[in-house]
């Protein structure tokens, strides 16, 4: 569905590239996670599948037709919401989706439905500029949504949202998903990517420096070793995870007191993108 | 044409909604207002204004173009200063089509209030229709105004700032009728020049289309260059 090799963009006046080289493909009804900092490149290479950036050098292919090749016809293909909110502030919300979703041929999503999916029907007839950002963040994700594309673009979806709300996004998502929806998530929530996305690379300064499942990078990075808190002392007791059903300390120990908590020593996704990339996601 | 009613509703909305909006869609009103009643109101107090009416009636269509041009260079800056743009650039919308929608409302109310001024505005009689014409050339300052603001404002602040200046560098040309010279020829660079002294023509019978039809072309050539300019610095700028 989206095909990318040898991807490299530089902005105008810039010495350097502000992404390198990068290889990647997203499956059809797959969440793909680009993680990284702030300036990573992760909106740059969004940008240049949406068509918003031009000049690319190597190939970005939708639908197997180069981004360039598109015509304005890849815009009922696909659905952006933006990592900033982009709104009419002196209109209404629902005078907003109106407004964009007048401009798409095929039957769109209802305004009003796609409002109270997002529990803003009591805010339909509010001007956005009186929203709160993380209201305006859930009227981006539903504008991306009204003409029912196949293939969605989201940036930051949960940026500026309350837990809940944020929960209920994350749900949407997996929804779509479930109606075979392809999702190319950016984002430097590493909670996020790790519930939602199916594949996730990492992106520093402009590189891939590793694309696999969450939990792929999570295994890979773990240490073999299991942690258990016991009632009678205050330290936790680490043993080897191999070998742990014949471990004669670890059946002794398990036997003979009471357990608090035991715990695998799963790496966070966090911790793998640090020792990947030897920063953090800030 | 669901399109052109989608965007002129929007408009309407952005307008009805922001009172200095509201202020510029009326005040072609009061203008005209001036230019039917006051003005000769004063002709017992000041006889001599009389040589001044064709001049007055030009200023009067100028400036109904100049603030319809401003209202949709205004609803422009604010697509800009909300990234609305970069949400627009997403949808099955060609640039070209975004400005045809976006600045046709302005042109035709700008060519309305103009038309006013010119047919109805009592001061200089000029054929039907020669003044619908000439309506529709100072119709198309509007867009003209809109284009410049909007590509070369940062934000409506600075577009303000425009406003001000472009309503004194537009009028320039009508010097050219005071102090006559090979000079005044620089200012046929701003496209109103052509209009100014094609309303001149209408008014002493001679020479009326060669002034409009050289008058379109600089439009059009105006129109042409700001349009790609808005192109390359608003919507792919984004």
């Amino acid at each position: 569905m989206i095909q990318v090799s040898s991807l490299s963009f530089t902005y105008a006046g810039q010495t350097g590239p502000a992404i390198h080289d990068l290889e990647f493909a997203i499956s059809p009804g797959e969440i793909f996670g680009f993680l990284g900092p702030s300036g990573a490149g992760k909106t740059t290479t969004q940008k240049i599948l949406f068509k918003l950036l031009a000049g690319y050098s190597g190939s970005a292919l939708i639908d197997g037709r180069e981004v360039r090749d598109w015509d304005i016809d890849l815009y009922h293909r696909i659905g952006v919401s933006f990592e900033l909110p982009n709104h009419y502030l002196k209109l209404t919300a629902l005078e907003n989706l109106n407004f964009f979703g007048a401009f798409y041929q095929q039957h769109y999503r209802n305004a009003v439905d796609l409002l109270a999916m997002v529990g803003l029907e009591n805010a339909a007839n509010q001007k956005v500029g009186a929203f709160s950002k993380g209201m305006k963040m859930r009227l981006n994700f539903i504008r991306a949504l009204q003409h029912n594309p196949e293939i969605l673009f989201l940036d930051e979806p949960t940026s500026g949202m309350d837990p809940a709300n944020a929960h209920l996004i994350k749900d949407l998502i997996r929804q779509l998903q479930g109606e075979g929806k392809t999702i190319f998530i950016t984002t430097h929530q590493m909670h996020d990517a790790q519930e939602l996305c199916d594949r996730v690379a990492f992106l520093v300064d402009g590189r891939i420096r590793a694309l696999d499942t969450p939990k792929s990078l999570q295994l890979a990075y773990s240490s073999r070793t299991v942690e258990v808190q016991f009632r009678d002392s205050d330290g936790v007791k680490t043993y080897a995870l191999d070998g742990l059903g014949t471990n004669p300390e670890f059946l002794n120990d398990l036997h003979g007191r009471e357990v608090v908590t035991i715990h695998s020593r799963e790496a966070s996704l966090d911790a793998v993108f640090m020792e990947v990339t030897g920063k953090s996601l800030v | 044409m669901q399109r052109f009613y989608h965007f002129a509703r929007q408009e309407f909305r952005h307008i009805a909604r922001d009172q200095m909006l509201l202020v510029f869609l009326f005040a072609p009103l009061l203008l005209y207002a001036f230019v039917r009643w006051a003005v000769p109101a004063l002709e017992h107090a000041f006889p001599p204004i009389v040589e001044y009416y064709p001049y007055i009636s030009m200023f009067g269509a100028m400036q109904t173009s100049i603030l319809m041009g401003f209202i949709s260079a205004f609803i422009l800056l604010e697509e800009k200063d909300e990234q609305v743009i970069q949400a627009l650039r997403i949808l099955p919308l060609r640039a070209s089509t975004f400005l045809l929608y976006r600045l046709s409302g302005a042109t035709l109310l700008a060519t309305c209030g103009a038309w006013l001024i010119i047919r109805w505005g009592g001061l200089v009689m000029v054929g039907g229709w020669q003044s619908l014409l000439l309506a529709l050339q100072f119709g198309l300052l509007a867009p003209l105004i809109s284009l410049v603001v909007s590509t070369f404002a940062r934000n409506k602040i600075e577009g303000l700032a425009y406003f001000k200046i472009l309503d004194l560098v537009i009028l320039t040309p009508i010097l050219t009728f005071f102090f006559p010279g090979w000079v005044n020829w620089v200012l046929a660079l701003v496209p109103v020049y052509w209009s100014f002294h094609a309303y001149d023509a209408a008014i002493r019978g001679a020479y009326f289309i060669s002034w409009f039809g050289a008058g379109l072309v600089v439009y059009a050539i105006a129109m042409i260059m700001l349009g790609y300019w808005f192109k390359k610095k608003v919507w792919r700028g984004v």
